[in-house]
């Protein structure tokens, strides 16, 4: 997911009634250290405990006419696929790649809007990313030791 | 995870936990442990539905004796069955939404939807394993039948599980268990549900729309 809405650089937001985060304490204000690398390190600190709130740390969630959009783009691109699958052989080569895009925008949006990776705290993305690509990386590896993008697929000795 | 404890960030009453009050607990990454736990098993799920859709890719076109996937496929079938898992996604952002505005009615009425959706679409897959069953592809004829079975075998079985958390929730929500502050179980099992989503995204792609080679090959598979 894109990163460019991460909020390091953000100032803190309120945490949103559904939320409803109490915070006291840390929240007070503190004499700020005379040090600016001690001070970065407090602020990263106080940000970093803030509790997550449901309305989004990055921004507010979608509204619901938004989530009914996203949800009809999503329609359109199955019908689209559905669509390019019956018409392939004009196609050639680029089929294929046509289908896996499309799929991976799907995937996208999915991701982003609906499960909330663009608004959410960026280690929960990281998390799901390193996922992903740890296995597409480990797959591939096994396909490339298999002999599967070879014109003798399997074929050895 | 470790959670912070230093007294001071936040104002519990004793006895009384911050998931009492809906919120998370303040931790060393700002995340709730529960989320953070649901985020690290959808990851893990990645290796595992990407090691099935792999081990389908591999086997592609080397059965050697058919039913093979173009001659029983019916594709505006499982286009249908796709469409209707992608709108239990919506479904389900709704019943997120409902709760966490404090519309109780319209989470129970979003959450059933989905489950019911959800219900629909695993239907339509025993359907298909049937109609599979009686054109003569199991487990057990070739190679097709083992890799397609097992995956989306194992994706029916995450989306039932789904449908059996739904409906916890519904009951819960229907008895008052599930106040506005719980907000987060029910974001929780969304993720879980918009997971075999995406993951169903990508084999309807990679499985049903994009045809096996033409060229069959038997021989063995070897590593170089």
């Amino acid at each position: 997911m894109t990163d460019s809405t991460d909020a390091t650089s953000s100032t803190p937001q309120t945490p949103t009634a559904a939320g409803a985060t109490t915070l006291t304490g840390s929240e007070a204000p503190a004499p700020a250290p005379a040090d600016p690398g001690e001070r970065h390190l407090v602020e990263e600190a106080v940000e970093h405990r803030r509790p997550t709130a449901e309305g989004g740390e990055h921004g507010a969630h979608p509204t619901d006419a938004q989530y009914m959009k996203i949800a009809a783009v999503l329609a359109a691109i199955t019908a689209v696929e559905v669509a390019v699958y019956y018409v392939k052989k004009p196609l050639g080569f680029g089929f294929a790649p046509i289908l896996i895009t499309m799929a991976a925008v799907k995937f996208f949006l999915v991701g982003a809007f609906f499960m909330h990776l663009r608004f959410d705290n960026r280690v929960l993305r990281r998390l799901f990313i390193t996922g992903i690509v740890l296995a597409i990386i480990i797959y591939l590896i096994v396909f490339l030791l298999l002999g599967v993008f070879s014109s003798t697929h399997g074929a050895h000795g | 995870m470790a959670t912070t404890t230093t007294p001071e960030v936040l104002d519990e009453s004793p006895g009384e936990s911050p998931a009492d009050h809906g919120m998370s607990p303040a931790t060393n990454t700002g995340v709730s442990n529960e989320k953070l736990a649901m985020w690290s098993f959808l990851g893990s799920e990645c290796l595992l539905f990407g090691a099935l859709i792999s081990t389908y890719f591999l086997y592609r076109g080397r059965s050697l004796t058919g039913p093979t996937p173009k001659n029983i496929y019916d594709i505006p079938y499982t286009s249908i069955s796709s469409f209707v898992l992608l709108m239990s996604s919506l479904t389900m952002v709704l019943a997120l939404a409902a709760i966490q505005r404090g519309d109780h009615r319209r989470l129970r009425l979003w959450l059933t939807a989905t489950a019911l959706l959800g219900t629909v679409f695993i239907g339509g897959q025993v359907y298909e394993f049937t109609s599979f069953i009686h054109e003569g592809l199991t487990m057990r004829t070739n190679l097709f039948g083992s890799s397609f079975f097992v995956l989306t075998g194992f994706h029916g079985v995450h989306v039932t599980l789904g449908i059996m958390m739904l409906l916890s929730l519904v009951i819960m929500s229907a008895r008052g268990r599930l106040p506005q502050s719980k907000v987060q179980v029910v974001e929780i099992i969304g993720l879980y549900w918009h997971f075999v989503d995406v993951v169903w995204i990508v084999i309807f792609t990679v499985v049903y729309l994009i045809p096996s080679p033409v060229a069959h090959s038997n021989r063995p598979l070897q590593i170089r």
